[in-house]
């Protein structure tokens, strides 16, 4: 048993097992603490919708709780009159509350159920506001403690909509709140919450027996990849762009776009209109690690990111990234000129620039592969662990 | 000193000390909450110490002996609870000293905060001031209060802006302002240097947390600010609970702060913090003093006045004259006045100080050296105190122009009679002649403060007296069309204008005023039923504004049953002043096109400048010109929602209600600079004209990267939008080779100029009549800055207005026209010398009265250059500029109409050079490749093009 003053460790989101950061985020953690002697749990709010789910393999000892029991309907705000007279929208407008009780009820339970040496870590806002209904009071003793927890950028969160206010008034009693860089932890404080604190996310690549194998570049192929949502926010357009700027001047290299999105006609028609060569929309991909094991280059042009994982496992494999700077989290991931490059937001002709410089030069390409997996080691899920056990610690004072 | 202190329960518990206090196994804070008879509060405030993050926070209790069994009842809580211990002063002190002292004495920790019992501490409060001063070994660290009006369920800040970030001073001396903040709660005090100091409560005075804090500021050794909010101070209704400390209608109240404040000077030693003690010198006069003379000024001390003056004068006289230095204009003369013993004075000075309105009075010409209320003044000698603080810069006064003044507009009476006609008069008093001008003319203007939001004009007569007093008064009916339904409270103000600047100016009464008791008589049925009568009032900020009476239980009963027939006739006015809900605009505009009359009206123009919120801009110089030479045509003019030029115009319709697209979908002709809203569906025949607003520096349209590769959808939609256009301004070649094509604009061009910029041409000796026309000096040289937008956040603007009215010195005037998301705060002094003309909404206007022109990468540039006048651009951020992602169409370091600066000291040097215009050629040849030369009568071709030919 861990040196603690909790026993066990309940890592929350708005559902387990879905594709994304907080999917991963929360399954190796919870192997992590669970390695480490914590009665570990996992509990989504709601099973994740349609589509959106992945198959997880873990250890039988973990615990995995889903409070609603269906996914909640889309679509079910009521602003307008015309939409109080939609009785299929009120139907879901209503079905959405009653799903919301039921989680609620549940957690209320489970609170009273799991008790003080409990810490539950709250991946998300939506978790937490389940817990205030449910009658969450951080200063009861009798209580689980609660870690909060924002994976997106300060910047990204006053952007869309209304997170940035959602994570003040949530968190602002919890014993901490836990963000994943130090400038967006510093922002959140300044705008006026006061149990900030930063730990970055922990990066293991699936499949790593690949990254051993993948020395030097002798299986890579001349590629830029990205891996991304195709949508506004990665917005991969920006890349295309770059490309069609470059491409004539490197015929023996390629772009591909690992994801899946509701912009995938958009970036087709665009890739086809503009005749652009040797880019292509490769879909979804579960090898990340042999997709980067085989590229050179990792490019994130998005408008906003948290603390963007997929540059770290690039890193981990040795593809350096060269990503617009679109939060905080890609200046604390890249050293500019040394693990990768940053460029001004938007600026399609730097994107362009940057690209063309590394793809000719195999020596400079060579020498930043290698500074960048050294350089990512420390987001080994090990060191991450330490942090949060640190964290604690300081918790028990 | 050792105070026998009563130990109320001892801790039974026999629990291991980590388990009490954590994995440190001790205290670390301790928090000392005292208190007397609060029984209703006190809990709370120790749960909220209890219930800290940090576990090692032991919280002690002293007891100034209440009577209210607080005692009693705070020692049952600690029965049980071993972090809480409870003592009691030995007979009750009356005052916070003594109780802090025993709470100080029997602290465990190594620091120490304080909390009242009526207030609470945040839940994160010792955790995060403790590892604050852990991570700096700081004496003491100060973080943010805020202020809980009970009452009004708000909060209120306590000096936030010395709370912005984390910031560490080895002394005060670094930072003396930080002693502003005389509380002694929301700090951390290091026990070892309080002790070390012997620094303790004067138990014998009042205001001892004023000495207290005085004292740790000049022993400190390493101060350290943190931004988070530490402590709640609640702030209850006067007439339920008074702390000694706020009882200012008692002269006593006065003697102790005094005898305080000299204790305060003593600790704070000049020999070794002389910062702080200047500071707190300066604090006396702007603080302290003023907190008195504005009771005085309020009317809370009617008694009290000439009695408070007599005790302050001694008080102010002990602050010696260097520190008046650093004492405002409006606060100086207030100071003579209170010197002066002088309660009228000290009345109408108070209020002016405190920036409700500007200065007037009498006051004896003698430009830099002008002697204020010479008839109380002149009496003292000329090496008095009283003659120093009342001699001012009269000239700095006279300089404001007056659009930018803010005058004090006396109600006299208010009066309403049977028929519901309103008269009111009032006066200005205008002592520095600013009204005195030909042009000016003034109405009111009276608003329903919500609902429809519709507002009414009446005139005003108005008369300047020889005493320089300007005498008003207006008559109106008061409307009788007030929405019924919602009952709005009426707003009134006075406008003044003259047709190019313009400022509104609130009607000051007080309460109880001449009038205030009468009512207006129903209308119709309906309303008698209802018994829906308005009446005058003062509002919280002593101003003018109607409101409904007050009626009976009986007759509000009456009035919901009648609610149906209030609201009758709703519909109509609902689609005439309420816009549309912005998810609503495409069905709605879809459904409204869909519906109206197949025939369009031949005779019908719409005109929308810069989406309906000016009235200036190519579209309506074009409306102008139509007006004038085809009576035959109707335009109507669109305004969004509560623009003041759109007051009282029978010609105007309301942006995005159901009107404006039943307008739109009726038109002939739309005029247009910008685009109109989604919901607008372009109807067969209907011919649009796009004036524009601007020539491109930065890439547009379809060269924006965000659109050259952008969804499907938005390409389509731009497509759809600009197909819309049949005519297109076309302002100089530069623009039809740069914005035609960005556009992929193929339809017709209009003959090259800007109907705008009409009015600029030829008009370089126009300049006289332009500056008088904004009140500005003929004699002096005019600048005007107008930046480009700046991302909010990112980049600011660049500029010391201070140091540049220094550097530039007295033959210049600066005007100043941001963006309206970016305004710069023109410190008050300067307000004679920077003129923010912000408000001016015809940018012509500006231009015309600028001898020189600083811009960066605006499209004002380009307008005027058609008076042929010197520009600079001064682009301290170029190198951001010229790399942005989106681009521009031409390198301003290629290219550019004058000097290119980077940085103030070149920016001032350009200006004084600008007067030999040594950059006439480069300005010449930039004319020609982007600008080419302005018709003159653009508007005029423009309507000969469209309608010439029917």
């Amino acid at each position: 048993m861990a040196q603690s003053q909790f026993d066990r460790i309940v890592l929350m989101a708005n559902d387990v097992d879905r594709l994304g950061g907080v999917g991963r985020f929360i399954s190796t953690m919870a192997d992590g603490f669970h390695a480490r002697g914590y009665a570990t749990e996992l509990v989504g709010v709601s099973p994740p919708p349609e589509g959106h789910g992945q198959v997880v393999e873990r250890s039988a000892g973990i615990t995995v709780r889903t409070l609603m029991p269906e996914p909640p309907p889309p679509d079910w705000t009521i602003r307008s009159d015309a939409d109080k007279k939609d009785r299929e929208r009120m139907r879901r407008y209503r079905k959405r509350f009653d799903l919301r009780k039921i989680a609620v009820d549940k957690l209320r339970a489970l609170l009273a159920e799991w008790g003080p040496r409990t810490l539950i870590i709250c991946t998300q806002v939506y978790g937490m506001e389940h817990m205030l209904e449910a009658g969450y009071d951080a200063a009861d003793p009798r209580l689980p403690r609660v870690v909060g927890q924002y994976h997106g950028s300060y910047d990204g969160a006053t952007r869309t909509g209304r997170d940035a206010g959602r994570v003040l008034q949530a968190y602002a009693d919890v014993d901490r709140t836990v963000f994943l860089t130090a400038e967006d932890a510093e922002r959140f404080r300044l705008a006026g919450l006061n149990n900030t604190g930063w730990i970055p996310n922990p990066v293991t690549l699936a499949g790593s027996e690949i990254e051993a194998t993948a020395e030097t570049g002798s299986t890579r192929r001349n590629t830029i990849v990205a891996l991304g949502r195709y949508d506004e926010v990665k917005s991969l357009h920006y890349l295309l762009a770059a490309w069609a700027e470059i491409a004539p001047a490197l015929p023996d290299w390629s772009v591909e776009l690992y994801g899946e999105g509701e912009l995938r006609e958009s970036l087709q028609a665009l890739i086809d209109d503009r005749a652009i060569p040797r880019a292509a929309l490769m879909g979804k991909t579960d090898a990340v690690a042999e997709v980067l094991a085989a590229a050179k280059i990792h490019v994130i042009s998005s408008q906003h990111e948290g603390l963007p994982i997929s540059i770290v496992e690039a890193g981990l494999s040795g593809v350096p990234t060269v990503s617009f700077d679109c939060s905080p989290g890609v200046e604390m991931l890249i050293d500019s000129g040394r693990t990768g490059y940053i460029v001004a937001q938007n600026n399609v002709s730097a994107l362009a620039e940057r690209l063309q410089a590394l793809a000719a030069d195999p020596a400079a390409l060579a020498q930043m592969s290698d500074e960048v997996r050294a350089d990512m080691a420390q987001y080994a899920p090990e060191r991450i662990l330490d942090r949060w056990e640190d964290l604690f610690r300081e918790m028990a004072r | 000193m050792t105070h026998p202190a009563v130990r109320a329960a001892d801790t039974t518990a026999t629990t291991p000390p980590e388990t009490v206090w954590g994995i440190d196994g001790r205290p670390l804070v301790t928090v000392v909450i005292i208190m007397f008879n609060d029984i209703a509060n006190v809990g709370t405030a120790i749960r909220s110490a209890l219930d800290q993050t940090l576990k090692g926070t032991e919280v002690i209790v002293v007891d100034d002996c209440s009577t209210d069994g607080s005692f009693e009842h705070v020692s049952e809580l600690a029965r049980d609870e071993p972090r809480l211990r409870v003592f009691q002063t030995p007979k009750n002190s009356g005052g916070p000293g003594a109780p802090r002292n025993i709470g100080m004495d029997n602290a465990s920790a190594p620091y120490l905060t304080f909390l009242d019992s009526d207030d609470i501490l945040e839940r994160h409060a010792t955790y995060n001031l403790l590892t604050a001063a852990e991570r700096s070994e700081a004496d003491i660290v100060m973080a943010k209060t805020r202020r809980r009006d009970i009452a009004k369920k708000k909060f209120r800040g306590w000096h936030h802006r010395l709370y912005r970030e984390e910031q560490h001073f080895d002394t005060i001396e670094e930072n003396p302002e930080l002693c502003i903040d005389t509380i002694a709660v929301a700090k951390l005090y290091r026990m070892e240097m309080l002790r070390a100091n012997g620094i303790r409560f004067r138990e014998e005075l009042h205001y001892e947390d004023l000495i207290f804090t005085a004292e740790v500021f000049a022993k400190a050794e390493g101060i350290r600010v943190i931004p988070e909010f530490v402590y709640q101070w609640n702030l209850y209704p006067i007439k339920v609970r008074k702390s000694i400390t706020n009882q200012r209608d008692d002269i006593r109240n006065l003697q102790h702060r005094k005898v305080a404040l000299a204790e305060v000077l003593r600790v704070a030693d000049p020999a070794s913090v002389p910062a702080l003690h200047a500071r707190l010198q300066l604090k006396i006069l702007r603080h302290d003093a003023r907190l008195y003379l504005n009771d005085i000024a309020h009317g809370q001390v009617p008694n009290l006045a000439p009695e408070l003056l007599a005790e302050l004068k001694p008080l102010i006289e002990s602050i010696p004259t260097e520190i008046y230095d650093d004492v405002p204009r409006d606060d100086r003369l207030l100071i003579a006045s209170a010197l002066a013993e002088d309660v009228d004075l000290v009345s109408r000075m108070a209020h002016i100080a405190s920036g409700t309105w500007d200065l007037y009075g009498d006051w004896e010409p003698g430009g830099h050296r002008s002697l204020w209320e010479p008839e109380t003044f002149a009496s003292y000698s000329a090496d008095s105190r009283e003659h120093m603080l009342a001699t001012f810069d009269a000239a700095e006064v006279v300089a404001i122009p007056w659009y930018a003044f803010k005058f004090y507009n006396a109600v006299d009476a208010v009066a309403i009679d049977g028929k519901n006609r309103v008269t009111i008069s009032g006066r200005i008093p205008d002592s520095f002649a600013k009204l005195d001008r030909p042009d000016l003319t003034a109405r009111m203007l009276i608003r329903e403060r919500w609902g429809f939001q519709r507002e009414w004009v009446a005139p005003v007569r108005w008369e300047r007296t020889a005493d320089g007093e300007v005498e008003w008064t207006t008559e109106f009916e008061f409307p009788a069309a007030i929405d019924r339904a919602v009952r709005p409270k009426i707003s009134i103000r006075m406008e003044l204008t003259n047709g190019t600047a313009s400022t509104l100016l609130p009607l000051r009464v007080r309460k109880g005023f001449v009038g205030s008791k009468q009512k207006t008589q129903p209308h119709g049925v309906a309303e008698s039923l209802a018994n829906i009568r308005y009446q005058p009032y003062a509002t919280e900020i002593g101003t003018l504004a109607f409101r409904l009476a007050r009626i009976g239980k009986q007759r509000r009963r009456l009035r919901r049953a009648i609610r149906p027939m209030l609201s009758t006739g709703q519909t109509a006015l609902r689609d005439r002043y309420v816009p549309l809900p912005s998810h609503a605009l495409v069905a709605e505009g879809a459904r409204i096109a869909a519906e109206a009359p197949a025939q369009l009206d031949d005779r019908l123009v719409v005109v929308e400048s810069h989406m309906g919120t000016t009235e200036s801009d190519s579209p309506h110089v074009l409306a102008a010109e139509l007006r004038r030479t085809r009576p035959d045509l109707r335009v109507v003019v669109v305004a969004a929602a509560n623009q003041r030029w759109a007051a009282g115009r029978e010609d105007i319709v309301i942006r995005n209600t159901v009107d404006y697209y039943r307008t739109l979908a009726r038109a002939k002709y739309i005029i247009d600079n910008q685009s109109l809203p989604v919901g607008y569906v372009k109807r067969p025949g209907q011919i649009y004209i796009q004036t524009w607003h601007g020539i491109p520096i930065k890439k547009m349209g379809f060269d924006e990267p965000n659109l050259e590769f952008g969804s499907r959808e938005d390409i389509a939609d731009l497509e759809r939008r600009v197909g819309y256009w049949d005519f297109l301004s076309i302002p100089s070649a530069y623009f039809r080779d740069t914005f035609v094509p960005a556009f992929r604009y193929e339809r017709a061009q209009l003959p090259v100029g800007s109907p705008r910029n009409d009015v600029l041409v030829g008009d370089a000796a126009g300049i006289a009549a332009a500056k008088a026309r904004l009140d500005l000096d003929p004699a002096k040289t005019s600048v005007l800055y107008a930046p480009t937008f700046r991302t909010r956040g990112q980049a600011s603007l660049e500029l010391d207005l201070a140091e540049l009215v220094d550097d530039l010195g007295e033959d210049y005037q600066i005007l100043l026209r941001p963006h309206y998301l970016n305004r710069i705060a023109v410190p008050p002094h300067l307000r004679g010398r920077v003129i923010d003309v912000s408000g001016i909404a015809d940018t012509a206007k500006v231009l015309q009265a600028a001898d020189i022109l600083v811009s960066d990468y605006s499209s004002i540039i380009f307008d005027y250059l058609s008076l042929d006048r010197p520009i600079i651009l001064y682009a301290y951020d170029l190198d951001d500029y010229a790399n942005s992602a989106r681009g521009t169409y031409f390198d301003l370091r290629d290219h550019h109409p004058g000097p290119l600066v980077t940085d103030q000291e070149e920016l001032v040097a350009a200006i004084r050079a600008a007067g030999d215009d040594a950059a006439e050629p480069l300005r010449r040849r930039f004319r020609e490749d982007f600008a080419g030369t302005e018709p003159g009568d653009a508007a005029a071709q423009t309507i000969a093009t469209i309608w010439g030919a029917q």
